[in-house]
């Protein structure tokens, strides 16, 4: 129902909305009323929402740093959609462009590889994009924040290395007659997992896992098992804090030919001959 | 500022640039003030100007000149930005106008127009009793609804309501001719 003059009840709920501290409930009532029309209420509402605009002015000014003006054109570029094409509030970065698998690689493929396949593809294409963003952000702010420098480039030199490991897994993706060797938690680590791709022209193995950050004194080994069930070091790798691991590893000609599987074992530091500990991923080359 | 608004709303991104440049230490400032962490705010920012850039044709509906538009938006999203945050912690910090008064001062490539609006606003806050502009800021820079303004202040909801209500006539009745002024201005 429309109001027919203001009062300090009108004026209150106008007041409220324009500062933005109605609950949730009353003002989408609110803006019910609003929309039915009600002629007291938008003239005040117009009044009051022109002065919440005016509000901010009164924060101290603050100049941002520069590279967000190169940031923001970047992303002008990348954006690119007239805006009069675009869905309105829409807004962020657009989604990556799905990528598919080559069908030479799919070939080797049980359904459940292919996706999570398709997920790490997706990711390092997407990725590397706003890292390579990120990177650009985090050197500006190597140059601004000179008290902060040690830190961020820690940071910077571990977001070039996701750079060009993710750059190194996709370029093994793409190329034809790469592999994908899952590799599952065992019984001594259900949730640890990791995944092996076998450049199979360069007989190169990329190998990546999640696994419990190794005690002190302990640390992960690879291993080559034979379909003679010979198991055969592809030596230690190393994890960083959070039981995260990349490592690259050439495979021997000898025993490309006969891997049956890989699994990763918890060693001494250093390694070990044989595999003195529990398996903790295990993954069957089919 | 209308005619960047324009061009941006035909696609020209270069009218964002040049609103980034007249505007974004404003915009900023609002924005830090808000939400009080530096990277947040860097990000928010962006988002802000990507926004105006995706809207900019819909600017004739809205109400109010380009700058309070872009403000709000600023602010909404910083707040909405707050809201969604972890470590979801209003900042409860008055503003200080006095001493930023001086240290606030913006660019050379602020337009002397935006510089009087930003001494009219912060005059016409400095009018209000300081409980009324303490209600006012909890609400606009800290994001607090009426019940939570109150529980905040320990003080009864018809009392933050009243605060609110007259504050804002009072503002009103101040920024009055500064809105006006600029819509002639165009
Ligand atoms: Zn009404």
């Amino acid at each position: 129902m429309n109001h027919n003059q203001t009062t300090e009840e009108t004026q209150e709920r106008a007041t409220l909305y324009a500062l933005g501290a109605l609950s949730q409930h009353e003002a989408r009532a609110f803006e019910v009323h609003l929309r039915e029309g009600c002629p007291v209420c938008q003239a005040e509402i117009s009044q009051y929402e022109s002065v919440t605009g005016e509000l901010g002015l009164a924060a101290p000014a603050v100049p941002p740093p520069a590279y967000l003006r190169e940031l923001l054109v970047a992303r002008l570029e990348r954006e690119a959609a007239p805006p009069a094409t675009a869905p309105a509030g829409a807004s962020g970065t657009p989604l990556p462009t799905p990528v598919r698998a080559p069908s030479s690689v799919r070939l080797y493929l049980p359904w459940a590889v292919a996706a999570c396949f398709a997920a790490l593809f997706a990711f390092s294409y997407r990725s590397i994009r706003q890292i390579g963003q990120e990177i650009a952000r985090q050197q500006e702010r190597l140059v601004a924040l000179q008290s902060e420098g040690e830190q961020l480039k820690t940071t910077l030199t571990q977001e070039r290395m996701r750079v060009q490991q993710l750059d190194q897994v996709r370029s093994v993706l793409t190329s034809p007659g790469s592999r994908v060797v899952l590799l599952a938690g065992q019984g001594s680590a259900p949730s640890a997992s990791g995944a092996v791709l076998w450049d199979t022209h360069r007989n190169r193995w990329l190998v990546t896992a999640s696994l419990p950050p190794p005690p002190v004194g302990k640390a992960y080994q690879l291993w080559f098992i034979t379909t003679a069930q010979a198991k055969i070091s592809a030596g230690v790798i190393r994890t960083d804090v959070t039981g995260q691991s990349f490592t690259i590893i050439d495979v021997p000609s000898d025993v490309s030919k006969q891997v049956a599987a890989a699994a990763i074992t918890l060693e001494p530091e250093g390694g070990s001959e044989q595999p003195t500990m529990p398996i903790y991923v295990l993954g069957r080359v089919g | 500022m209308e005619e960047i608004i324009r061009r941006a709303a035909q696609g020209d991104a270069s009218a964002i640039a040049a609103l980034y440049d007249s505007t974004s230490r404003l915009v900023f400032g609002l924005i830090v003030h808000i939400l009080g962490d530096r990277f947040a705010a860097e990000e928010v920012l962006l988002d802000v100007y990507t926004q105006v850039w995706c809207q900019a044709s819909s600017y004739e509906q809205q109400r109010g000149t380009p700058l309070s538009w872009l403000m709000t938006m600023a602010r909404t999203r910083a707040i909405d930005r707050m809201r969604s945050g972890k470590q979801y912690q209003q900042r409860k910090e008055p503003l200080d106008l006095a001493v930023h008064q001086k240290s606030g001062e913006v660019g050379p490539e602020e337009a002397a127009a935006i510089s009087e609006r930003r001494t009219l606003v912060r005059s016409a806050l400095e009018t209000l009793s300081p409980p009324q502009r303490e209600v006012i800021e909890l609400a606009y820079y800290s994001g607090l609804s009426h019940s939570e303004i109150a529980a905040h202040l320990g003080q009864p909801l018809g009392t933050v309501k009243t605060r609110a209500r007259l504050g804002m006539m009072k503002l009103c009745e101040m920024l009055r001719p500064l809105g006006r002024e600029q819509k002639a201005r165009g």
